[in-house]
């Protein structure tokens, strides 16, 4: 056991702002400030040429003036396999976010007088196994070790039950943030953090509230120029809006009304927002909110019908806005409390990460140990190790490595069938549809789900098997409402002519890390196929390169 | 044969004539006279009394509206007029039998026309308004009976219909609306409906909501919230989903989705309308978004009337510009003809012209000798009407010094002296003025003394540096930019300035009081007026300020200014009453609306923050003090001047329209209270001089523009919607003009005058000019052919691009060597109202007479004529 492997880090990587915390001696969970004395960073990187490349607030302010040299709101594209080119060198959204969390990483170094090497990263709940894995390969192109990823609202509930009277309860984390809207039910208790259930929507935050304010904005400038004069010529005028409306919209969560300044095309106006006139424009976005609140109680209300929500936790930065909480009050009766809206994330997974390391120690310590008695001293010993070399107590360090956490699946997942519900089905084209055997919000690991289907046409010889996954943020049978995943298919080949409507068995499971395993097994030859659903964007290769590449550019903030 | 029926006559045949607006009655008589066909000689005899009984009636009746009444005269007169025709003929059933035929035949041609007339203007959405139908009938002078007109409809496949009242306003905020719009942009979505529904080919919407076959949830919050269940059950929908949600918060809010949806797709038809789209091309838009057809005829229909777009004719050639008396412009494109006749005839034009111009110099150097200035203006400003475009002619005409100045008067402003006078009707936005002061007298010359105001602008000034108790003589003097000056025009005045700028706190028992004097205030008398009490004499510290202790809170204090005559005597100012009242809470100003208006001038906009005084100061670097901070009246006025003029409120708002000096200033406002002034916002601004005489032509889609450059402007910026550009002096004076490619709709098009300086920008107020839409050219061919004994004859063949309907041409031969510019330079050889297809040329015949050679045949438009006229090479105009 070193000092250095001690250090483990928890880091919130936003799609707007992202933070990076650690547990200090006290045991407490703490933010590191970067260059700028500030906790957040934005989540902007600037590829200033081909050698430096400038994440941070320098990088947000830069895209006035550079705009195409500017990457915003990569989170969103995270599993996809967008790309980006920049003075001839090919950047992903893993390996563009892997610029930020290096720019973190270098900044919490400095903070802290030592290198960061071990990681906790976070993601939004709903981030299905592909993004996952996409968040992690961006950790390591980082040139980091990501030993653990954890969704949002598990690392904010962890932060939440730190700071809280003990006890089981309930609890439903609202989080809005720069890009991103969820909520999520937790159950958390002292030795459990447990997803109950989840929903969300992946392009709703603070940006798209921004963006309200900017056509305002822009709407009302344009009001007070002369006819003629053409705004949206004035570049620099766009993005600096793009600025002012972010920061009017902050100052409007604590100032009923703000005075606004602006200069575009020659012409000079001040306007005057007031909060009222702000909520109103936004007020559909809010609506949404509610609506997908209401979805989540109703998902709850079908799993556990007695649950009681205990309390509402606002994190995400746009939760600041005062309308949300009096919104949520209105509509539920709730009195939500703010828990530290920008940091919570990053502070709970700094826990989550000591948590770990914590129980490492001791399984490996146990591991060691020759018997059952000298393992639980061990594992003590262990414990009482870390606590000497961390300076936090050794109470502290238990009841973080005792916390299981356990995570619901955010989609739907099933198979491709022949809908033979009408009579003359025979007689008519194939119409097909998705029968999920795995649900959205059903707790990881899934266990086997069986299900048995039969061949639709004589003296079949082969079967096809296809996998998909729900496709929107409500699932549906209908194919267009799923998407086919790749590598997802395969086929029973080589059988006898089979009867028509000779079963077959479909077992599928998913399990702690979201990995899918299927088998389908004819059920008169034992005849088996089976498929594993192990999708990454980035094959190893592609990582190794992108690692390389990254780890030529120097980032500053 | 029925029996007469007064009233039911009344209303068929009396009534629909009401609005008629053609001086002749509809030729119907037998409608008029209610004759029946079958009808005996007896019966007949019998119909024509009782109607005439009713006519008679009708037109004396009291109880009768006037224009029922009109009627009923008119129909006497024409009475009159017919007996004497036709004489006992009338009273025959054989006469009216000959009528009705006679006229059924010769009606038939009128109907047609008509039908045809309409089919060509509305036959494309088959629907016509009253107002529209009045209008193209009085057009054609048309006097058809009601039943007629409805036969030329029914003909022409169009039908009458009252346009509906479409919402004009979406429901929603607006940037809300826009987001709506975009989002359904980008999910390509004709419309909400089919946002809401998905294609749903024919659906109404404009009265009520239906689709074949129905949908459901009509368009409510159940329709939206059903959509958005199906969107979110697929991915990628981004676009839709936002839609669907700001549709959700709408319908919460008691939003009219019905209405909303019908905005939105009538959105883009209403702006495509304004620049000029045909109507065939926004039905099909509308049609492509599953518009029913009906309802997307009757969309266009109403949309066509919600507004009229005002068309104007254009001119081309030469000819056209020397015309407008653009002789240099003219000169320019004439360079650019290429083929030799026509650049001979288009020379021998601009020759003549120029000819004029050079006389018209040469007479006005000559007046401008003998001291005639206002011959010498008139006749140089002739010289321009035929030049406008050349500069040194308008310089030339600036250096004539202009008629002096009406009726100046002085009068005590403020601290100062306000002079006013009227400009005599020559003078223009250019003429600028001098105002000089000097003691004892009127100045005689503009040295004769200190100016104190020198420029263009308003007729009024204040001197605010006018000496008080003296007498002070005023005179003006007008020039234009560098030009000579005009002869003094003044007046005399004692300045007996009260106090200024009084600021009464009363707190406790106390009231304190500041105020401002003339330096040359000799004393100042104050007077506490109480309930019931004559005045109180109130001891003074010094002449500005005083403070006492008084009983009650609320007291009147009268301020006399008193001044030193030159002969020792003593004068009052009037007295300046002022109440002390409460505290009142202060403002700063918090906005600024800064323009440039004619002047150059500027006019500043603030809200009145409560009773409080504002005042705007004009200075060459920004105030010292932060928003908000308070500042003593002894260092605000240290800051830059006071920018005065005049004032005019709107509502809250209140502007102020000053002259100032080109240049850019820093304008702060100044909030005035008891207790010190506070600072409010603060905007850079310059101005500069406008150009002048900004005016358009249309060479296709392409335009020049021209204007005149005012002195020290290097650069204008012409703009108009979807566009702008730049243009140095230089560039301009290489083109020729501004070209534009503004598309070919009407279009506003503005152009502001641009100096730089040091810290910026100075920018003029926008000039704007209306680019007239494109219209339809007809094009003709002449050919003349003569004969060696009797009359020649000369063949003109019409072709459009576009079909005309009823186009008017007259068709003119002017004898000599100068192509005639204006159909009466020549004698008139036919005149005719033809409808021009696009296909079929018109071809007209005239008889020549006979003249001697070199003679020009030429066709022209009767003013206002919504087409352009082509002439075909100069070649085919002149017989040589
Ligand atoms: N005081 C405030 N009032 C309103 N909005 C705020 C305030 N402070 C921050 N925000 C907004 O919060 C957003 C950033 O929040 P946060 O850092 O939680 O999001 P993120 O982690 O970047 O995004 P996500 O969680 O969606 O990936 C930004 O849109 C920001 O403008
Ligand atoms: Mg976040």
């Amino acid at each position: 056991m070193t000092e250095t492997n001690l250090r483990v880090f928890g880091i919130d990587l936003g799609t707007t702002y992202s933070a990076i915390a650690h547990v200090d001696e006290t045991g407490r969970p703490t933010v590191c400030r970067n260059t700028d004395s500030l906790e957040t960073t934005p989540s902007v990187v600037y590829f200033e040429n081909e050698s430096n490349v400038v994440v941070g607030s320098v990088a947000k302010n830069t895209a006035i003036t550079h705009p195409d040299r500017v990457v915003s709101l990569i989170k969103r594209e995270m599993g996809s396999a967008a790309n980006y080119r920049f003075d001839d060198v090919d950047h992903t959204p893993e390996s563009i976010s892997a610029l930020i969390l290096k720019q973190l990483a270098q900044d919490a170094a400095e903070h802290t007088g030592s290198a960061v090497s071990q990681v906790v990263i976070t993601v939004p709940a709903y981030f299905g196994m592909l993004e996952r894995d996409a968040t992690k390969n961006a950790g390591r192109i980082a040139g980091l070790d990501v030993i653990g990823i954890v969704p949002e609202p598990v690392a904010a509930a962890l932060h939440y039950e730190a700071t809280t009277h003990p006890g089981e309860r309930t609890i439903l984390v609202y989080d809005l943030g720069g890009g991103t809207f969820d909520t999520t039910v937790i159950r958390v208790s002292a030795t459990e953090i447990s997803v109950v259930c989840t929903d969300g929507d992946d392009r709703l935050g603070g940006a798209d509230w921004d963006a309200r304010l900017r056509d305002h904005l822009f709407e009302r400038f344009a009001q007070q120029v002369p006819p003629g004069v053409d705004l949206e010529d004035d570049e620099e005028f766009l993005q600096s809006l793009v600025t002012i409306s972010e920061d009017t919209k902050k100052q409007l969560s604590r100032a009923e009304s703000r005075p606004v300044a602006l200069r575009g095309a020659g012409a000079s106006a001040r306007i005057d927002v007031t909060r009222a006139q702000f909520e109103d424009l936004t007020k559909d976005l809010l609506d949404k909110t509610v609506d997908i609140v209401r979805r989540t109680l109703a998902t709850l209300t079908e799993k556990e019908p007695d649950t009681r929500i205990d309390d509402v936790l606002l994190v995400g930065g746009s939760s600041s806005m005062p309308a949300v909480a009096q919104r949520l009050r209105a509509e539920f009766g709730w009195e939500p409390r703010l828990h530290d809206p920008h940091l919570a994330v990053a502070k709970g997974a700094a826990l989550f990460a000591l948590g770990r390391v914590v129980h490492r120690e001791v399984d490996q310590a146990r591991a060691e140990a020759a018997d059952p008695v000298s393992a639980d001293a061990a594992a003590a010993a262990a414990v009482d190790t870390v606590a000497a070399r961390t300076g936090i107590s050794v109470q502290t360090l238990e009841s973080l490595s005792a916390k299981d956490t356990h995570n619901v699946l955010p989609k739907a997942f099933g198979v491709k069938l022949v809908d033979t519900s009408a009579p003359d089905w025979r007689d008519k084209p194939p119409s097909y549809y998705v029968e999920h055997l795995v649900h959205a919000n059903d707790r990881l690991p899934t266990g086997d789900r069986t299900m048995t289907a039969g061949t639709v046409r004589e003296n079949q010889t082969e079967i096809e098997i296809e996998l998909y996954e729900q496709s929107g943020v409500v699932a549906g049978p209908g194919l267009e409402e799923n998407k086919a995943l790749t590598d997802g298919a395969g086929a029973i080949t080589g059988l006898p002519r089979l009867p028509l409507g000779a079963p077959v068995d479909i077992r599928m499971e998913v399990d702690e890390e979201g990995l899918l395993r299927l088998a389908a097994t004819e059920r008169s030859t034992g005849k088996e196929l089976t498929i594993e659903v192990r999708v990454s964007v980035l094959g190893a290769e592609q990582v190794a390169e992108a690692t390389r590449v990254i780890s030529g550019l120097t980032v500053s903030s | 044969m029925s029996r007469f029926d007064p009233r039911a006559y009344e209303d068929a045949v009396v009534k629909p004539l009401r609005r008629w607006s053609s001086r002749e009655l509809p030729d119907d008589l037998v409608t008029r006279y209610a004759v029946e066909p079958g009808m005996t000689d007896a019966q007949l005899a019998n119909r024509l009394v009782e109607v005439r009984a009713l006519w008679n009636k009708g037109a004396t009746s009291t109880g009768k509206a006037a224009a029922i009444r009109g009627i009923y005269k008119a129909f006497l007169t024409a009475d009159v007029e017919l007996k004497a025709r036709e004489g006992a003929d009338l009273d025959t059933a054989a006469w009216w039998r000959r009528f009705a035929a006679r006229r059924a035949s010769s009606r038939q041609g009128e109907v047609d026309d008509l039908a045809q007339t309409l089919r060509a203007t509305f036959g494309t959405l088959g629907l016509v308004a009253a107002g529209q139908l009045e209008a193209t009938m009085r057009a054609m002078s048309a006097s058809l009976a009601p039943d007629e007109v409805d036969k030329a409809l029914l003909a022409a496949g169009i039908r009458r219909e009252v346009p509906l009242d479409l919402p004009k306003t979406s429901g929603l905020q607006d940037t809300v609306y826009r987001t709506l719009r975009a989002r359904l942009a980008d999910a390509r979505m004709g419309s909400v409906v089919e946002l809401l529904h998905g294609e749903t080919p024919g659906f109404r919407i404009l009265r009520s909501f239906s689709t074949t076959p129905p949908s459901t949830g009509g368009l409510g919050l159940a329709a939206v919230e059903q959509a958005i269940d199906r969107a979110n059950r697929r991915s990628g929908n981004q676009a839709d989903r936002e839609a669907l949600g700001i549709l959700a918060s709408a319908a919460r809010g008691d939003v009219d989705l019905r209405a909303l949806a019908v905005f939105h797709l009538l959105d883009e038809i209403r702006q495509n309308h304004a620049h000029g789209v045909p109507d065939a091309a926004l039905l099909r838009q509308l049609r492509t978004s599953g518009l029913d057809d009906a309802e997307a005829r009757l969309a266009v229909f109403s949309v066509r009337n919600e507004t009229a777009v005002p068309r104007a004719s254009g001119v081309t050639g030469v000819g056209e510009l020397l015309a407008d008396g653009k002789l240099v412009a003219a000169r320019q494109l004439m360079a650019t003809i290429g083929s030799s006749e026509d650049a001979a005839a288009a020379r021998a034009l601009v020759d003549r012209q120029t000819e004029q111009v050079v006389a018209l110099r040469v007479a006005a150097r000559e007046s401008l000798r003998t001291g005639a200035e206002a011959e010498a203006y008139h006749q140089l400003r002739q010289a321009a009407v035929l030049a406008v475009d050349d500069e040194d002619l308008a310089a030339e005409l600036r250096r004539v010094p202009p008629a002096p100045v009406l009726e100046v008067s002085t009068a005590q402003e403020g601290m100062g002296v306000r002079v006013s006078w009227r400009t005599p009707a020559d003078h223009s936005d250019e003429t600028g003025y001098r105002v000089v002061r000097r003691p004892d007298r009127v100045p005689r010359d503009p040295d004769d003394g200190v100016p104190v105001r020198d420029g263009p602008g308003a007729a009024v000034t204040v001197d605010g540096k006018a000496p008080a108790g003296i007498t002070v003589g005023y005179a003006v003097f007008a020039r234009v930019a560098d030009g000579a000056w005009s002869r003094p025009v003044g007046g005399v005045i004692v300045p007996l300035p009260p106090v200024q700028d009084v600021r009464i706190t009363h707190e406790g028992a106390v009231v304190n009081a500041q105020w401002k004097v003339h330096p040359e205030t000799a004393e100042v008398e104050v007077t506490r007026q109480s309930p019931g009490h004559s005045g109180v004499p109130v001891r003074l510290t010094g002449r500005t300020s005083f403070t006492e202790h008084v009983v009650g809170d609320e007291h009147g204090y009268s301020f006399v200014a008193r001044y030193r005559r030159s002969d020792g005597s003593m004068g009052s100012s009037p007295a300046v009453l002022v109440r002390s009242t409460g505290v009142e809470r202060l403002a700063p100003v918090p906005a600024l609306r800064i323009t440039a208006v004619a002047g150059p001038r500027v006019a500043i906009t603030w809200r009145k923050p409560g009773p409080a005084e504002v005042t705007i100061r004009r200075a060459t670097a920004p105030a010292p003090w932060g928003f908000g901070e308070t500042v003593s009246t002894a260092a605000l006025v240290e800051h830059g001047e006071e920018v005065r003029g005049d004032l005019g409120d709107d509502g809250e708002w209140r502007t102020l329209t000053a002259a100032v000096p080109t240049g850019l200033f820093h304008y702060t406002a100044f909030t005035h209270g008891p207790a010190g002034v506070l600072r409010g916002q603060e905007d850079v601004f310059g101005v500069a001089l406008p150009v002048t005489a900004v005016a358009a032509r249309r060479l296709g889609d392409r335009h020049v523009l021209s204007w005149t450059w005012p002195e020290d402007a290097g650069t204008a910026e012409v703009s108009w919607p979807g566009g702008s550009r730049r243009i140095t002096r230089a560039q301009y004076r290489d083109e020729g003009g501004c070209g534009l490619d503004c598309g070919s709709g009407q279009t506003v098009v503005s152009v502001v005058g641009v100096v730089a300086s040091a810290g910026g920008e100075c920018r003029s107020v926008p000039v704007e000019v209306v680019v007239a839409g494109r219209v339809p050219a007809v094009r003709y061919t002449v050919a003349v052919s003569r004969r060696l004994f009797g009359a020649g004859q000369v063949r003109v063949r019409l072709t459009a691009d576009t079909p005309v309907a009823r186009c008017s041409v007259v068709l003119v031969v002017a004898p000599g060597r100068v192509m005639p510019l204006r159909a009466d330079q020549g004698q008139v050889l036919l005149r005719e109202t033809r409808d021009i297809g696009a296909a079929e040329p018109v071809e007209l015949v005239a008889e020549l007479p006979r003249l001697r050679p070199p003679f020009w045949v030429r066709c022209f438009l009767p003013d206002g004529e919504p087409v352009r006229l082509v002439d075909p090479p100069t070649a085919q105009l002149k017989v040589p």
